[in-house]
């Protein structure tokens, strides 16, 4: 679709969400306000639809912003619970937006804390893009690969290449994370760059297991550009499911 | 506690607001979907989404007009 074109039916969903949002305090006004049990019950309803109506225009916002894409993570998310690990595998057009809408979705929306594992980008830049997003950055803690830089309270720097150290990275900050919260590895098929396959896969398997031990979400991100078939087959099966995007 | 002709205003306030300004976004946001270059599954699924809340947003109309005929034709002052 054209950016204009993209850009005018946005403009037009905030709108509504907008006008969604001042209906649903219109009538919680009126309710507080009228005593009579019969028009209270009817604007009751009524709200009820508001509340709703907010929720599908929020949904139809998504689907224009990220495209058909959105709808199935979003679908792939909704059984989503403590100690569920699910894989993600997308092409590398739709990786900025899987991070978005998966953010978005288990952050913002289900107040998951999220300890998130940058094997690709620099945090710096991350957190940049995800506050332009509007994803909630004090929920994130991060682990990043990378040489250089220094470490903070909510940064620790690893060596891609050093899973070791990364899982042990990982286990401390799901001690430190009170709540629920999710491990996000962004993305498990950079590290068959700098590991072999049996290396990454064992790796895997004991951040699944242990994840799920310590009660903590799991996501795996695959780009499919990165990695072989069979090693997205093999990590499918660690997985509890998987979503296609 | 609200007296009748507030609260008569205060339901015209919101049927108006429900007919003519929610209504009429929700139908132009529809025409111009139909008319987009949105992939066939997000703009059904958009179709769905909102023809919904537009066919919710007609029954709130009616909903309210008939809560503005009760209160106009009761004797209560106070509601």
């Amino acid at each position: 679709m054209n950016k204009a074109s993209s850009e005018r039916l946005l403009t037009l969903v905030e709108e509504i969400l907008d006008q969604e949002k001042r209906a649903k305090e219109l009538y919680g006004e009126y309710i507080r306000r009228i005593e009579d049990r019969s028009i209270v019950e009817g604007l009751k309803r009524i709200l009820n639809d508001e509340e709703e109506h907010i929720r599908l225009a929020s949904e139809v916002l998504g689907l224009i912003k990220y495209g058909s894409s959105y709808s199935r993570l979003r679908d792939g998310l909704n059984g989503f619970s403590e100690a569920s690990s699910i894989l993600i595998s997308c092409d590398i057009e739709n990786y900025l937006k899987v991070n978005m809408i998966v953010l978005k979705n288990l952050v913002n929306e289900k107040g998951f804390k999220c300890i998130y594992v940058a094997v690709n980008k620099p945090v710096s830049s991350l957190v940049e893009a995800f506050k332009r997003e509007g994803i909630d950055t004090d929920k994130l803690s991060f682990i990043e690969c990378t040489t250089v830089g220094t470490e903070t309270e909510k940064r620790i720097l690893v060596k891609p290449d050093n899973l070791t150290d990364m899982n042990m990275s990982i286990s401390r900050l799901i001690e430190e994370t009170p709540g629920k919260k999710i491990v996000y590895l962004d993305a498990v098929s950079t590290l068959y760059v700098f590991n072999s396959g049996n290396v990454v896969e064992r790796f895997t398997h004991h951040l699944v297991s242990s994840t799920k031990l310590k009660g903590t979400g799991l996501i795996l991100v695959a780009i499919n550009e990165e990695i072989e078939k069979r090693s997205i087959a093999v990590l499918t099966t660690f997985c509890d499911s998987k979503i296609d995007v | 506690m609200v007296e009748k002709q507030e609260l008569v205003r205060m339901l015209i306030e919101a049927l108006s607001f429900e007919e003519v300004t929610v209504s009429g976004r929700l139908q132009a946001f529809l025409r111009e979907v139909k008319g987009s270059e949105l992939d066939e599954m997000a703009r059904s699924q958009i179709e769905r989404k909102f023809g919904r809340m537009l066919e919710e947003t007609i029954r709130h109309s009616k909903m309210l007009t008939e809560m503005v005929k009760r209160v106009m034709k009761s004797e209560q002052g106070e509601f």
